[in-house]
């Protein structure tokens, strides 16, 4: 521990002194004719504003923390690239959270929970609370005529729509990072997994009436996980420590060494382009169950997932852009108790769901040119489970963490605005997300970045939850996580 | 006697007239040895330099500036006088004969169908009739309105297909300070109309696409792997472009609208629709030749590279106004001068574009230069295209390219300029699916 304690240290220095060496290139460092190098040193800061996280936790104090994160990144990416047909990429990033250090109201806990033995394909060299060193990314790519092929630790992102995980739901995420507030959304917080991609593209002409027509299909074999969340003391901390893998005693049923696969068909006619999907996939929430002659344990139940997007430009309606996105699963899990929530009750049930969302996206021309059009995306979003009545949870009043507090709506609907803004050569941008559940719970985020040069930005945003639907994970219930965060950056 | 007399009286007479005219109009003298256009055009006459169209009160060695910019402002656009009266210096550049400008296959192929180009209502250019694809090379060697003026540009393109590979984009604030830089990649195919690349003609297959670009963000890492891949058709006013982009922030490809030409691109000085000169289709303008006449335009080869092959500006580019001007070579080109003014609400006014005329001509951008106006009319920004690359691909003499290497933009009324720097290649052998939208994915982050 000692010796992993000033490992990380001294690779953290070594890697600085590269930094402060690289901090004038003007563009990706060329180490060698085929190996590049770029990245970022960021610091962030999150300054809580809301209220005490009610989940039971060890909590210090009776009062609120007054940081939810301090983080220093050093972000690396490397490129081999030997020709047009090969390249190897790489992501390396070193983490420093400081904020239990910085805040005597908060206990030290693991703000890094993914490096754990059980998960060594993650790639985190280390097992510290608060140093994290790993390769996020490692993956070659090859290219033989239309057919390319992408082999490693990877993140596959199949979908279109802003806001919303409707067909992006093949990588688990890290919700220990910093919830979902960064303005990259899952960027930074999917986990790759190790997959393969493969995507050929069909002859144009090969059928008729249809262009740009690819077959894209991959495959995990056996690197499945589940969502992380933040542990028992750490500022995002959502389920209490029975819930948790790493935490629970109980057994856990994971999904290590099982498959997960998808494969897609995409193709274009006239201006409309859309694709067909399939998706096996193992739940990326844990379902705590409890079966008859079997103690209670933690399951990843199976799902199916069948999805459609379809997407169109017009030209003098403002010209906008329209995208439809939906899933169809016949086996959502879900829980269905007849008592009480506990692990001894617990039964999970699946059910007929329906995720679909429209985008419609416009660029509009608020400032007078030549200043950059305002970037405007208005969606539409909602959540149909069609045989409702299989999973209604008896029993108990809204709340977080009661029987009613835990049923899931028959429908749920979502509208979310983004609005962006660039001003001054793109050197300065004004952005605003709203996402409101029309069961009346809502998320904002208004921010302001500033660029500066070819090498720093500076970003400043406001994240507001709330609403009187204060069921758990629904925006009311996270109040209590409002911050107001600001980021500085380092790029090169 | 008397005779004799008369004789030399006359003899002084005459050689007194010539004497005065020439003091008075030197021009009227050396004016007999200024081509026309169609001289020069028709190969009867090589272009004149700067010195015959000034009557020597411009040397081809001296620099033209500030102090001297009045005697040439006639061979100017109205940008560039106002750029030179603010500081451009401009020098003599290197002329090189058609021959040595442009592929062989590409001038057979505007000699065998000359006189065979039609044009539909919406200035789409076709072989002979309507709906078959125009085959190759300069569709109106000699046009006579607008509409074909612009055709050539758009149907006339030399190239089969080029990367940029790498693009710099710098800018400048009004004090002359590089204070940011962004990099891309380009990468263009043509479908139809190809005369050096095989299959030349009309790819197989591809309806109605006419061009299929690509561009992606390499630098800042902010933005690098950002992507757009774009459809042109050959007829943009009966079926507008198509686009998709990539976002690596977001790891999501989303459908753009990829008709948003005046969108800015990148913080830059230009709108989308000025990419090429004039990127965006030009169904939508109302097109007016004004006239051809002779302009200073960039030279076709640099006596020194501007650009190495990693895409940055070889130390021996000398600037002016701090990194604003690039001191480049400049040549003497008879061009056709469009007027364009937008048909429906546009952030322009009005452009002017100039437009080299066959068979000199570059190997990409068919457009030397533009003026842009505001909507009051009043001079707003000017776009030169840079060349300055002269290759022969594969050392054929046959196929020789006048690369482009760059554009610049100044906005006369903030003082900020933009450039774009560039490794270009042209007719590099592209698999066309190769520029598809799975290509974003592969490319980006």
């Amino acid at each position: 521990m000692r010796v992993q304690f000033w490992v990380t240290r001294t690779s953290l220095l070594v890697l600085f002194m590269v930094f402060l060496g690289v901090m004038e290139a003007r563009a990706d460092i060329k180490l060698t004719d085929d190996l590049s190098l770029s990245g970022l040193l960021r610091e962030e800061l999150a300054v809580h504003t809301g209220g005490k996280n009610p989940t039971p936790g060890p909590w210090t104090t009776a009062e609120r923390n007054s940081l939810n994160l301090s983080r220093t990144i050093f972000h690396t990416e490397w490129t081999y690239k030997p020709n047009d047909t090969f390249n190897l990429f790489s992501k390396v990033k070193m983490l420093w959270d400081q904020t239990a250090g910085l805040d005597d109201k908060l206990q030290a806990y693991d703000a890094f929970p993914l490096a754990t033995p059980r998960y060594g394909s993650y790639l985190r060299a280390t097992n510290d609370n608060a140093v994290d060193v790993e390769m996020s990314d490692l993956y070659a790519d090859l290219s033989i005529g239309n057919l390319w092929l992408r082999l490693g630790k990877q993140q596959i992102v199949w979908g279109e729509v802003v806001a919303a995980r409707i067909l992006d739901q093949i990588n688990p995420l890290d919700q220990s990072w910093h919830f979902q507030f960064e303005p990259e959304e899952f960027e930074n917080i999917r986990i790759s997994q190790w997959s393969v991609r493969a995507r050929y593209n069909m002859p144009e002409g090969m059928i008729h009436a249809l262009d740009d027509v690819y077959l894209e299909g991959y495959v995990n074999p056996g690197d499945v996980s589940a969502n992380t969340l933040g542990v028992p003391g750490a500022p995002f901390q959502l389920q209490g420590a029975a819930s948790i893998p790493g935490y629970t005693t109980l057994p856990i049923d994971d999904r290590r060494g099982y498959w997960e696969y998808g494969f897609r068909v995409g193709a274009k006619v006239g201006q409309f382009a859309g694709t067909l999907n399939y998706l096996s996939l193992y739940s990326k929430s844990g379902f705590t169950e409890a079966r008859a002659g079997r103690p209670s344990f933690i399951t990843y139940p199976q799902t199916d997932l069948y999805g459609v997007s379809l997407n169109y430009a017009f030209t003098g309606l403002l010209n906008s852009t329209v995208t439809y996105e939906a899933t169809y699963s016949p086996d959502e899990p879900y829980y269905a108790n007849l008592g009480p929530i506990s692990p001894a009750n617990n039964t999970v049930r699946t059910a007929h769901t329906l995720k679909q969302a429209l985008l419609f996206g416009v660029s509009i021309p608020v400032l007078p040119r030549p200043i950059s059009a305002m970037s405007v995306q208005f969606q539409y979003a909602e959540t149909q489970i069609w045989d409702h009545d299989k999973i209604h949870i008896a029993g108990g009043a809204p709340g977080p963490t009661t029987n009613g507090g835990n049923n899931v709506s028959a429908d749920q609907h979502i509208l979310a605005l983004v609005l962006s803004q660039d001003l001054f050569h793109n050197n300065l941008n004004l952005s605003f997300q709203a996402v409101y559940d029309i069961a009346d719970a809502y998320y904002l985020k208004p921010g302001i970045k500033v660029r500066q040069g070819d090498h720093w930005i500076y970003d400043i945003y406001a994240v507001a939850l709330g609403g009187a639907d204060t069921r758990y994970n629904k925006f009311g219930y996270l109040s209590w996580a409002n911050e107001i965060y600001g980021r500085i950056t380092y790029q090169f | 006697m008397k005779t004799k007399k008369l004789i030399k009286i006359w003899n002084v007479a005459i050689v007194s007239v010539v004497f005065f005219c020439t003091l008075l109009l030197p021009g009227a003298l050396l004016g007999a040895k200024i081509p026309s256009i169609e001289d020069v055009v028709a190969l009867k006459a090589p272009p004149p330099t700067i010195e015959d169209l000034t009557g020597g009160r411009v040397k081809n060695t001296d620099l033209i500036d500030k102090h001297n910019v009045e005697l040439v402002k006639d061979y100017l656009t109205a940008a560039m006088y106002e750029y030179i009266k603010k500081g451009m210096v401009l020098k003599t550049g290197t002329q090189l004969p058609p021959n040595q400008l442009n592929p062989k296959a590409f001038r057979d192929a505007t000699e065998r169908n000359r006189g065979k180009a039609v044009m539909n209502e919406n200035g789409a250019v076709y072989y002979e009739k309507i709906g078959t694809f125009w085959p190759g090379g300069y569709p109106y060697p000699w046009a006579k309105t607008g509409v074909e003026a612009m055709g050539n540009y758009n149907y006339g393109r030399v190239w089969d297909s080029f990367s940029n590979l790498p693009v710099f984009i710098w800018y400048i604030n009004p004090k002359g300070e590089l204070y940011k830089t962004s990099g891309q990649e380009h990468y263009y195919i043509k479908i139809s109309g190809r005369t050096t690349v095989p299959p030349l003609g009309t790819m197989p297959g591809y309806k109605d696409i006419y061009v299929k670009r690509l561009t992606f963000a390499t630098y800042p890492l902010e933005i690098k792997g950002l992507g757009q891949y774009s459809l042109r058709y050959y007829d943009s006013y009966k079926e507008y472009d198509t686009g998709f982009a990539y976002l690596p922030a977001f790891k999501r490809t989303l459908r753009i609208n990829a008709s948003t030409w005046q969108d800015n691109v990148a913080g830059s000085d230009m709108i989308f629709g000025d990419g090429l000169a004039f990127q965006e289709p030009y169904s939508n303008w109302d097109l007016k030749l004004l006239g051809k006449k002779f302009l200073l335009v960039h030279e076709p080869k640099s006596p020194v590279p501007i650009i190495d092959e990693k895409g940055n500006v070889s130390k021996n580019v000398q600037f002016d106004m701090g990194k604003t001007f690039p001191r480049l070579g400049w040549i003497i080109w008879p061009v056709d001068v469009v007027e364009a003014i937008p048909k429906f609400k546009h952030v322009y006014g009005k452009r002017i574009v100039f437009i080299p005329i066959y068979p000199y001509i570059y190997s990409i951008s068919g457009i030397a230069a533009t003026d842009i106006y505001d909507k009051q009319m009043k001079l707003w920004k000017g776009y030169i295209q840079i060349f300055g690359s002269h290759r022969y691909l594969g050392n054929d003499p046959d196929k020789a390219v006048t690369q482009e290497t760059g554009a610049i933009m100044t906005d006369l009324q903030t003082g900020h300029t933009t450039h774009f720097w560039m490794n270009n290649l042209v007719n590099p052998v592209l698999n066309p699916d190769s520029i598809a939208l799975g290509t974003m994915i592969k490319l980006g982050r």
